[in-house]
């Protein structure tokens, strides 16, 4: 018993840690650890996972509410919307919400994981592919039909996403795409090049223009109005995009939050609310495949795969049922640690934004620089991320008028998009 | 006194020569041939180069001939101009990774009783597969439809989720498809289908003595039971300088090629 609290007080930290590294998030945790995890009960290894991942999804919020710069993908709608508001003088509503929202998407998804769990095997049953293209296909839509600008142009910017994500040499086909014969183009374009050229250098840009305001009620801490029904919506599809490989939390986050801003009148905070919510219920949801299939569904479940493996985990219902009955206990004791820690490090943000506000040309580009530089190092060909940031960013900054958050999502979407209708036109 | 050097000596150069393994992983970095090279590399000496994929992995290879390398190389790179290939032959072979396959049904109980229908299969978008398949289906009289995967896990999952009632992949998520009463009925392991995954553990610059030092490191590795729960549904295939292991790559090899 001891031994699992120590490792939920592991996960937790290095999940707090790396959720606010932007880029790193549970995957780099989880690697960073690794030589240690290989040597601890599988039951173990599973607290860690869950606390690093309930953590994470905390934390990952700070950078984006502070700087509009998400931890990860799947904070990119708080950061569009939460860091507006903190510099509007309203940081402690994106915080608080932040906070209350996640806690509640974290106790939505262990709740469900509880009550479905033995019979978890009927979910997969009829989560195929068709049911798959018309989630995607519906995030899809509401990308491009809820847009504010030129609707023409967030067609383009989403499918240029899905065209640089397409270059390289196809892993299944080893057809090559925009290669041109050239060894760096045939690695393919790095997530992270794409995002801090075409997603951070225009919105940092943008900022500059932002009048900023310091919060004058930064000791409050104030949950936002009619946040509840988002942050259940949220819960909810959170929940079940989670479940599909290679998107998870992204697009629940993406798609609860367009629901949201579809329906609700004054969204911006009640965006926030669906998007963390659906960031928390989908980050769980993403396990099952794993505990219940053996099959891992995003980066940091693949470590995790082999390191319980290794420590001789059988991954079936029965045994995911029989540990989960040893950790589930522990999981309100980490979710409060994190709401108090979002709740005591809101209390710093007047001071942040202070100093935001009088160095913000230094900050941005220190930012910048300390984001690529990480970048840069966890990547293993340096040049080739170090050219691809350089060549993204200028074109980042010259369409730095536009939404670029589309390609964003073009880049993760786009693919998975066509592999589920190649296979839905197949089946029916 | 003689042997006594001869010993040290020995000690001395085996260590020179572990020192400088370069291990350069052609995959990804949440990978199987991570954790394949990993393990062999906690065995000894080496500086790690995390390629990737094969394009950049070639590109620490090409041109050098003086430094030992030990990297991985998958029979499906298709060793042409859009993905050229290191050599790999029964010397440079320090084992073989194979991954068996198998086919599963709901709906049917052998490849006879598809006989004369057209069956739905979730497996692999890969051109391979598609030409085994095509002609499995001509021996059974079967026409094989593919529902395409990237992957083993996706297929499963897309198997569980009844975008078809017959699957093909390997061995190792048998389990998982025998969860709603599948029932698998061929396997590569019995003879019954003749294709399966086979990437050979290589050197590439190293002498004699240093590529059978690594043969007998993933000899006692491979005996162990983190091995074999690490890379459960494959069988490890150790090189002993014999045509045995060039042979078997070579089989796979032209299963893969187009």
């Amino acid at each position: 018993m001891y031994d699992t609290i120590f490792w939920a007080v592991i996960g937790t930290l290095s999940g707090v840690i790396f959720g606010v590294i932007p880029g790193a998030g549970p995957f780099v945790a989880t690697a960073t650890l690794y030589p240690f995890l290989t040597h601890i009960e599988p039951v173990n290894v599973m607290m860690y996972y869950v606390t690093v991942l309930i953590a994470t999804n905390y934390t990952n919020s700070v950078t984006a509410i502070l700087y509009g710069i998400p931890g990860d993908a799947s904070a990119m709608m708080t950061a569009r919307n939460g860091h507006r508001l903190f510099l509007k003088g309203f940081g402690n509503l994106a915080v608080a919400t932040n906070a209350v929202s996640s806690t509640i998407g974290v106790v939505f998804a262990t709740m469900v994981f509880i009550l479905v769990l033995p019979t978890i095997i009927e979910v997969f049953r009829f989560y195929n592919s068709v049911l798959q293209t018309i989630i995607v296909a519906a995030a899809i839509l509401m990308i491009t039909l809820l847009t504010k600008q030129n609707k023409l142009f967030t067609i383009l910017l989403f499918l240029f996403g899905g065209m640089i994500a397409k270059v390289g040499i196809d892993p299944i086909t080893f057809d090559s795409f925009l290669t041109f014969g050239n060894s760096y183009l045939a690695i393919g374009i790095p997530f992270a090049s794409v995002m801090i050229g075409l997603y951070i250098v225009p919105e940092l840009t943008k900022l500059n223009s932002l009048k900023i305001e310091v919060p004058k009620r930064i000791n409050n801490f104030t949950i936002g109005k009619d946040t509840t029904s988002p942050t259940l919506i949220g819960s909810f599809v959170g929940f079940w995009c989670g479940l599909i490989p290679g998107v998870t939390n992204i697009l629940g986050s993406y798609a609860s939050a367009n629901i949201v801003k579809r329906f609700f009148k004054k969204p911006v905070l009640k965006s926030i609310a669906a998007a963390e919510a659906a960031n928390n219920s989908g980050a769980l949801s993403s396990l099952l495949p794993l505990l219940i299939l053996a099959i891992p569904i995003t980066g940091s479940e693949v470590l995790i795969y082999y390191i319980m493996l290794e420590d001789g985990f059988v991954f079936n219902a029965e045994n995911t049922v029989n540990h989960l009955k040893d950790i589930i206990y522990i999981i309100p004791f980490v979710t409060v640690f994190c709401l108090w820690l979002s709740w005591y490090g809101f209390n710093l943000l007047g001071k942040i934004a202070y100093y935001y506000k009088t160095y913000r040309n230094i900050a941005n580009i220190l930012l910048l620089s300390i984001i690529s530089i990480a970048s840069i190092s966890i990547f293993a060909i340096h040049e080739w991320m170090i050219i691809c940031i350089f060549v993204l960013s200028i074109i980042g900054f010259l369409i730095r008028r536009w939404d670029t958050s589309p390609v964003i999502y073009g880049y993760f979407l786009s693919d998975l998009f066509y592999e589920n209708l190649i296979r839905t036109l197949i089946i029916l | 006194m003689k042997k006594i050097m001869l010993i040290l000596m020995s000690m001395l150069f085996s260590t020179m020569a572990y020192a400088q393994v370069q291990i350069i992983n052609p995959g990804s970095q949440e990978g199987v041939f991570r954790q394949i090279l990993s393990t062999i590399g906690d065995t000894t000496e080496h500086n790690f180069v995390q390629a990737d994929n094969p394009v950049t992995a070639y590109t620490y290879i090409e041109g050098k001939d003086t430094q030992p390398i030990l990297t991985i190389w998958s029979s499906e790179w298709p060793g042409d101009d859009s993905l050229k290939s290191p050599k790999v032959s029964k010397d440079n072979i320090v084992a073989l990774m194979t991954y068996e396959t198998l086919m599963c049904s709901r709906a049917y109980n052998s490849l006879e009783d598809m006989s004369g229908q057209t069956v739905k299969i979730a497996t692999w978008g890969s051109e391979p597969v598609a030409k085994f398949l095509k002609n499995l289906g001509a021996k059974y009289n079967v026409n094989f439809v593919v529902v395409p995967y990237s992957g083993s896990g996706s297929t499963t999952k897309g198997y569980v989720g009844k975008d078809a009632d017959t699957v093909f992949t390997i061995t190792s998520r048998q389990a998982a498809l025998e969860e709603d009463g599948t029932k698998c009925i061929a396997f590569s392991e019995k003879g019954e289908l003749g294709f399966r995954f086979v990437d050979a553990i290589i050197t590439i610059n190293a002498d004699y003595a240093l590529t059978n030092e690594l043969r007998s490191a993933v000899t006692n590795l491979s005996t162990t039971t983190e091995w074999n729960s690490k890379f459960k549904g494959s069988v490890t295939y150790v090189g002993n300088g014999t045509n045995q292991t060039i042979d078997m790559f070579e089989e796979a090899v032209a299963n893969f090629s187009k």
